[in-house]
């Protein structure tokens, strides 16, 4: 699927960089619908990591260290990992070094802090599949009020993008068998309707998936 | 076959443009609807001007 829209796109260096941007979601299909991995779309996501390799050195994490990089080096990890997970080691050789999380990795019900922090859980959503856990996940596991609290206030602020990224995690704890202090199910749907843009659409429907897990 | 459309290493990403790519933040501005009391007095004068129920005419 993505090795060939990289073999017809005018500018196939764009086309990897969707590619790496899609990051982990272009497995969905996989661990989400049962479709079965091309090896050349395997070998599309080595193509998009070979154009820029992953760092050696681990970002540190905010505060200490910018955001950005330290968000890149998560998600290409989230690739890295599930590409090895659904090739085995024999495929694809590629590293990504995990990242660390930040002291405040997850707030307590009751502590400040939980609106930034949800927004940078929504900014790793595309770690909320089946066949990825780690940290980012002990973290989600950990503070569901958080994630309800930040998917409510995304909503309420009409940042419909943001809603959908963080309500992604709330479906992927429900499918984790964690209690929620919400429904996930009606503010998907509710974010469904409202929300407009590619990226949104992708989120919601990934969502969907892993409700009906 | 992909490897003979584009060759590794023939291709660098901008890893800049990536990462700013990547980040996507929340949204700067609320959107949220806000408490604005001026409306009471125009919700009240549009249901003050509002026309009257129409009323069955008589001579039917």
């Amino acid at each position: 699927m993505v090795a060939a829209h990289v073999e017809s796109a005018q500018d196939p260096g764009a086309a990897l960089a969707a590619i790496r941007i899609l990051g982990a979601d272009t497995f969905a299909p996989v661990v989400l619908a049962g479709a079965p991995l091309h090896p050349e779309d395997a070998a599309a996501i080595a193509l998009a990591f070979s154009a820029l390799p992953p760092g050696r050195d681990v970002p540190l994490p905010p505060p200490a260290g910018p955001e950005g990089p330290w968000l890149m080096a998560w998600r290409d990890w989230g690739t890295v990992t599930l590409l090895t997970v659904l090739t085995g080691r024999g495929g694809a050789r590629l590293t990504a070094p995990r990242p660390a999380l930040p002291a405040d990795a997850a707030p307590a019900d009751d502590a400040a802090g939980w609106a930034e922090w949800s927004v940078r859980m929504g900014q790793l959503s595309t770690l909320a599949l089946p066949g990825l856990d780690g940290p980012v996940h002990d973290a989600a596991r950990r503070s569901p009020l958080a994630l309800a609290r930040g998917a409510t206030r995304a909503v309420l602020r009409r940042d419909y993008p943001t809603a959908a990224r963080i309500a992604r995690w709330l479906a992927w704890l429900r499918s984790d068998g964690v209690r929620l202090p919400l429904d996930a199910g009606p503010l998907v749907e509710h974010i469904g309707l409202l929300a407009g843009g590619d990226r949104p659409a992708l989120d919601t429907a990934i969502s969907r998936r892993l409700i009906a897990l | 076959m992909l490897s003979q459309t584009v060759r590794p290493r023939e291709i660098t990403l901008d890893h800049h443009a990536l990462t700013m790519a990547m980040a996507e933040p929340e949204a700067p501005f609320s959107d949220a609807p806000v408490y604005a009391p001026e409306a009471a007095g125009v919700l009240l004068l549009l249901a003050l001007l509002s026309p009257r129920e129409p009323k069955e005419p008589k001579d039917l």
